[in-house]
């Protein structure tokens, strides 16, 4: 009943009862209430979407409100997509403008044209079809409209027919408004002669990079850029002969293109070193690093953490690893070597920090996955505080009663203090000692100067009739939409967290 | 001499003190719910079963609502306010017929111009009159307005017409029609929605000309000047137009320089809003147009034309008793948006006076009593409910920088503010 509840809640964030009458259906159907987030991950504001139905046969209206970081409105706005589209996820792109990127159910048919983003221009409320940029015989065009999944493959079956191969490529409009364009030569089972080129704003080739000179079918080469800035390029080279895959971490000078440094990935086992840099691996940065994080994959499964850390400013690289059993059973005596605490739950990682003394925290929480006759269950929060070697200095085992059926409590976390410090949010449905009254608390949890404190606010209650869903809101300030059955707290609120 | 000095202040708060009587206020939730009982009797017997059971519906909520703002301690039973605006309703009913005997008046704590009429004769006067008013004739003007309201029964008159727009047959038939459109239903039901708004924004502002002219009639029968029916209603457009404003930013390092906690330069910085152009966005409805009130303007010039012999705008003197109640309203703006849960807005009006130098012993011991709210709603993440937002496009400057130096506030700052004029000022 609870997590119905909450879901039945957090779906309508923002939305008033669908009622029969003339108010709802002008209205339209409220869609989603989602943040929105700008280049540099600030919040920019909230995007709050309705689905106002078909205009014509195959064509649907949306209308959406974009409201500033302090819920103000800033504007209002129709969009006609086809008839297939659900809803649309808005995001900030280089240029400033609000690019709304149409989303997809699952009932659509093989003819089915995936129609253009549009763009909103958030200073003149101007919508546009958002072209984005393709490179075509050494020159950059703008992209055609997309074609369906049978036009597709019809092309890829011509293709093979008659090429023996066709150029492809992938552009990049970076922060800086330079160009990052990756083509290669698609054999259609192998890729080769790929190369990274690198244009100015004016898209005037600045320099390249070539690879996978020899790609083969058992021969491969695949780079993947982790971080860029107007000095330095941060890339993760990795090259496959057979089975064995060999990892280099490459520093280009972002002006030049001169390698700066080119450095092998050594000291993990094979299978570790086959898996990376994989779907898994996650790339970040801050002022002072460049790290690779991700799970420690071995012969005998996952057993915990790997990193990579660039320092910025000497160009060192570092690579360390953390085992479940090695490195937390001081910590938790119960921990085996594949992370499984007790009773069939292990620690599942819900959230990574990396902070700017190149020191990881890592933030799990203990999960049971759902069995034949078992639904899936999670407890307590863990949290592993490692130093800038990725040892393990403090383990916070932060208590949380059982929730069933229930994927996670973790909420979600912010950068606050110049991205110094972190704060981060989680849920828990606790029984009252004394009224037995189950009520939610929101837990917030600060790591300020490596110091982590906890505070524990009351988000629901069966007496007074109400209950609060948190959501991300702008540095150091969280949202919290109030359902409550006294009119006057029935409300959305941005509360200032107390740290 | 301190002794006597703060003997006089305390007896000077004693005085200012409203009384707060729990017999009064149950008596009067048992009234106001039997006299809903009495409207139900009078006006239900003439509808039709669904208009019948909709407008039982709609007193039920009503009712709901009213009894917790009730419960809430928004109104005050103190005799001081009651008394004079019982004066000026007798003297109204004893000139005119037409008004009814079971009108009864409730004062809100509400510090705003305002009053109004329930359909079950219930006055509401908000004791902002009392402060922003200048005589008991223009008190007297409002009283017959809205008394005029109840006996052309203008609020049941809006009711009924709410309930046939929602819950007649020919209407459930039109919006039935609209959602079963397969294309463009929303813009269909958004131009009959707008058009009902219309209507009925027509509806209210033709009750607002009825209202002017019956209760010219009624002042013109009573001793009251109706020339002061035109000076309340330029008051009343003077008030719309004031926004909090007039805070200096030298006042926040007087006051918030303490000797355990010296002012901090940080807590003045402004959040930067610039990146957002607040121009873009424009309400589906014009809300002029759908307004319940015409403007204020207009229905001076309609009055003076219909009754050529009022003065534009005159002012009278008011009475000694008024005077007092002035200065009693005054003096409790502070704990009455303190009771009515605005403690932001108490802080804003306590800095301000104190920055007048008006009663300033008074507004600091407010000034810490909100303080303390203000941290424990910190602690418990409710502060937005006391506190508002800073909206660059809608609030003034010196208003922003209130919100933003509230905010900028740690809680332990709050708290040290708090403990500072909560320890200052004892009595």
């Amino acid at each position: 009943m609870r997590k119905l509840l909450f879901i039945l809640i957090l779906n309508s964030l923002v939305a008033t009862a669908q009622n029969f009458n003339l108010a709802s259906i002008s209205n339209g159907e409220y869609l989603i209430f989602s943040a929105i987030f700008d280049q540099n991950q600030k919040l920019y504001g909230y995007f709050s979407l309705y689905d106002l139905g078909k205009v014509n046969a195959t064509e649907k209206e949306f209308e959406f409100v974009i409201l500033d970081k302090n819920l103000n409105k800033i504007l209002s706005n129709k969009v006609v997509f086809a008839k297939e589209i659900i809803y649309l996820v808005p995001y900030i792109n280089v240029d400033g403008n609000l690019v709304l990127s149409p989303q997809v159910g699952y009932n659509i048919t093989k003819d089915f044209v995936m129609p253009r983003s549009k763009k909103l221009d958030l200073k003149t409320n101007v919508i546009e079809d958002y072209i984005f940029y393709c490179y075509e015989d050494n020159q950059f065009v703008d992209c055609p409209e997309n074609k369906s999944f049978r036009e597709k493959r019809a092309e890829l079956r011509k293709s093979k027919r008659e090429k023996e191969y066709i150029d492809d490529s992938d552009v990049w409009r970076l922060k800086n408004n330079n160009f990052l364009v990756l083509t290669k030569k698609d054999y259609f089972k192998y890729t080769k002669d790929n190369e990274l080129i690198y244009f100015d704003q004016y898209k005037k080739e600045m320099w390249s990079f070539k690879y996978n000179l020899d790609g083969s079918k058992k021969n491969t080469e695949a780079l993947n850029v982790m971080h860029y800035n107007d000095d330095k390029l941060y890339a993760i080279l990795r090259s496959k002969i057979k089975e064995d895959i060999t990892n280099y971490i490459i520093i280009f000078d972002t002006k030049t293109g001169t390698i700066i440094k080119k450095e092998e990935v050594k000291g993990f086992e094979k299978v570790t070193l086959n898996s990376y840099d994989n779907s898994t691996s996650m790339y970040y940065n801050n002022d002072n690093y460049v790290f690779l994080f991700n799970y420690l994959y071995t012969k005998s499964g996952v057993m915990g953490y790997l990193t990579t850390k660039i320092n910025k400013k000497t160009n060192e690289i570092t690579h360390h690893k953390l085992e479940y059993e090695k490195n937390l059973k001081n910590f938790l005596p119960k921990i085996n070597k594949l992370g499984y605490v007790e009773n069939g739950y292990y620690l599942n990682l819900k959230d990574v920090f990396f902070m700017e003394d190149g020191s990881i925290k890592l933030l799990t929480e203990k999960f049971k996955a759902a069995g034949q006759y078992n639904r899936m269950k999670t407890t307590d929060m863990v949290f592993i505080a490692t130093n800038s070697n990725f040892e393990v200095e403090l383990v916070k085992t932060l208590e949380k009663e059982k929730s069933k059926n229930e994927y996670s409590d973790y909420m979600f976390s912010q950068e606050i203090n110049d991205k110094k410090d972190v704060v981060f949010f989680y849920k828990d449905f606790q029984k009252d000692d004394e009224t037995k009254d189950k009520n939610w608390f929101l837990f917030i949890n600060t790591l300020i100067n490596g110091a982590f404190n906890q505070e524990q606010v009351t988000i629901s209650s069966k007496n007074d009739k109400y209950i609060s869903i948190p959501y991300i809101a702008k540095e150091g300030y969280i949202l919290l939409r109030e359902y409550n059955e006294k009119e006057k707290y029935n409300e959305i609120r941005l509360e200032r967290l107390n740290y | 001499m301190l002794f006597f000095l703060s003997y006089l202040m305390y007896s000077q708060e004693k005085e200012y003190k409203l009384k707060n009587d729990t017999i009064e206020k149950e008596n009067f939730k048992t009234y106001f719910k039997q006299s809903y009982l009495d409207l139900e009797k009078v006006v239900l017997p003439n509808h039709q079963a669904e208009v019948k059971k909709q407008l039982k519906e709609s007193f039920a909520n009503f009712n709901k609502e009213f009894i917790e703002e009730i419960d809430d301690d928004q109104f005050i039973y103190d005799g001081r306010f009651l008394e004079l605006a019982n004066e000026i309703l007798d003297e109204l009913k004893n000139k005119n017929s037409l008004i009814p005997k079971d009108l009864k008046i409730i004062i809100s704590k509400q510090t705003v111009l305002n009053a109004y009429c329930l359909p079950n004769g219930i006055l509401v006067l908000n004791m902002g009159l009392f402060y922003w008013l200048e005589n008991e004739d223009q008190l007297a003007a409002i009283i017959a307005h809205e008394v005029a309201h109840k006996v052309l029964n203008h609020g049941i008159k809006s009711q009924l017409k709410y309930i046939e727009d929602n819950y007649s047959d020919k209407n459930k038939k039109i919006v039935k029609s609209i959602a079963k459109n397969q294309t463009k239903k929303s813009d269909k039901a958004f131009e009959l929605f707008k058009s009902q708004l219309y209507t009925n924004a027509k509806m209210y502002q033709k009750h607002e000309y009825e209202a002017d002219s019956l209760s010219y009639s009624f002042i013109k029968n009573s001793k009251f000047d109706s020339n002061q029916i035109i000076t309340s209603m330029r008051l009343s457009i003077q008030y719309d137009s004031i926004k909090p404003e007039g805070l200096d930013k030298k006042i926040y390092k007087e006051v918030f320089n303490l000797p355990l906690l010296p002012f901090q330069e940080k807590w003045l910085k402004i959040e930067d809003f610039s990146q957002y152009n607040y121009d873009l966005y424009k309400e589906k409805i014009n809300k002029d147009s759908v307004s319940s009130h015409p403007e204020m303007e207009l229905r001076i010039n309609k009055l003076e034309k219909n009754y050529p012999s009022l003065l534009g705008s005159t002012s009278k003197p008011a009475s000694f008793g008024f005077k007092k109640l002035e200065k009693l309203a005054e003096m409790n703006i502070v704990p009455n948006l303190t009771d009515l849960e605005n403690y932001g807005y108490a802080i804003y009006v306590c800095l301000l006076n104190i920055q007048r130098e008006n009663e300033v012993e008074h507004h600091k011991e407010w000034l810490g009593k909100n303080f303390k709210l203000v941290y424990e709603a910190r602690k418990t993440y409710n502060l937005n409910r006391y506190l508002d937002r800073i909206d660059p496009k809608n609030q003034s400057e010196s208003y922003q920088q209130f919100l933003s130096f509230m905010w900028n506030l740690k809680i332990e700052d709050c708290k040290a503010i708090a403990d500072y004029y909560s320890t200052q000022i004892t009595h």
